[in-house]
């Protein structure tokens, strides 16, 4: 077995260990800005309007385009009275 | 947020968590507070920056409101409402000589929220309120013991019933759900001679030349009724069909006159009339935001 001197070892050594750094950043990478897991029950708006956003999940434009964003319906009707419990306003 | 809170079915203890949560969305949300975390995430020059756990919520679902409108509800016109001459409380604006910016189109694609870390590219300024003060008001409610409901400017989520009147007139009965009414006929200015407002056509990073003065929309929650009414503003005279495609009611006001979609129609009939204003609220003037505490008609 041939015995590198140990000035090349240790060359490879810090080589691959900047590799291994260059790795892990590239996976962050890929990660943070590619992976587009699927999310659609993720991204479905309830009820109420409320979400919660964990961690692992990623959230960008598109990721509810498939049509698993529909708006719920309200439970709405004529009004029962001419004086309004409440007038709004505009935003 | 720019605009008084009114909260119907509530006792002192729960108007005073309302009145906290609002201040905790104003804290987080504000574009004119410098210190607000939309500020500093706007200001911020990291590619890659750690937002709370609200903020990310908020941003999160401002994405899918711009997913359920085909792009239309975009949280990254920050500098388009900026350039538009809306940079500061609208209490303080003032008509200007000079012109607008050429204006800001939104660059969605680009942002990306993963957890808590977002991306986004340089120069890029968010603006959250496109969903913010709605889910402010739907988490309010959540904090009523039973029925009642919450308002806040052209916002509003009702629970157990409440006759709702609207801004142009008539009213409607919202058993549970939220109403919201967008339009270009209170945040208004001048610049340069030119009439501003501030819903933003995102595709040219300018106010919208839509053809409508006001849509009201009414929705499962406020936030959904306030995401649709934005959209079909945008969409302009797509709107009311756009809204029968979601199944949501719109009523729409132009210069030219009212329209309703057919989901209006069926739900509410056509109605036409101004109703009075509601009688007898208590004012409780409380911080930056006043709490008025209304009985509901229930």
């Amino acid at each position: 077995m041939a015995i590198a001197p140990i000035s090349v070892a240790r060359r490879r050594a810090t080589l691959a260990k900047r590799t291994l750094t260059f790795g892990s950043v590239l996976a962050f990478a890929v990660t943070f800005g590619l992976a587009r897991s699927s999310h659609a029950a993720h991204a479905t708006s309830s009820a109420s309007g409320s979400s919660q956003t964990s961690s692992g999940h990623q959230h960008g434009y598109g990721d509810t385009a498939s049509g698993s964003g529909s708006f719920g319906q309200a439970d709405v009707g004529p009004a029962t009275s001419q004086s309004p419990s409440v007038s709004t306003g505009v935003s | 947020m720019g605009c008084e809170v009114v909260v119907g079915g509530a006792r002192e203890a729960q108007l005073r968590a309302i009145e906290a949560l609002f201040e905790r969305h104003e804290q987080a949300f504000s574009r004119f507070l410098p210190d607000s975390e939309l500020s500093r995430v706007n200001r911020a020059i990291a590619p890659i920056i750690a937002v709370s756990d609200l903020f990310a919520d908020t941003l999160a679902d401002a994405l899918r409101a711009a997913a359920q409108t085909r792009g239309l509800v975009d949280p990254t016109l920050g500098v388009a409402l900026e350039e538009a001459g809306y940079d500061r409380d609208f209490a303080l604006m003032r008509s200007e000589d000079r012109p607008a910016g050429r204006g800001a189109p939104g660059c969605l694609t680009a942002v990306r929220l993963r957890g808590r870390l977002l991306s986004r590219p340089p120069g890029v300024k968010l603006d959250l309120n496109g969903v913010a003060k709605a889910r402010a008001v739907d988490d309010a409610l959540r904090l009523l013991p039973g029925s009642g409901f919450v308002a806040a400017g052209g916002d509003l989520a009702a629970r157990g019933g409440a006759v709702v009147g609207l801004p142009g007139g008539g009213a409607l009965s919202l058993h549970s759900g939220g109403v919201a009414t967008s339009g270009r006929t209170r945040r208004r200015w001048r610049m340069g001679g030119e009439v501003m407002h501030h819903l933003i056509d995102p595709e040219t990073g300018r106010p919208s030349a839509s053809i409508w003065t006001l849509v009201t929309v009414a929705a499962a929650s406020c936030r959904d009724a306030d995401v649709a009414a934005k959209a079909a503003f945008l969409l302009g005279a797509e709107g009311p069909a756009w809204l029968d495609a979601q199944g949501l009611p719109g009523r729409f006001e132009s210069p030219a006159g009212e329209v309703t979609n057919r989901t209006w129609q069926a739900a509410l009939g056509i109605q036409a009339g101004a109703i009075g204003i509601q009688a007898g609220a208590i004012r409780i003037q409380a911080g930056a935001i006043g709490i008025q505490a209304g009985a509901i008609g229930t």
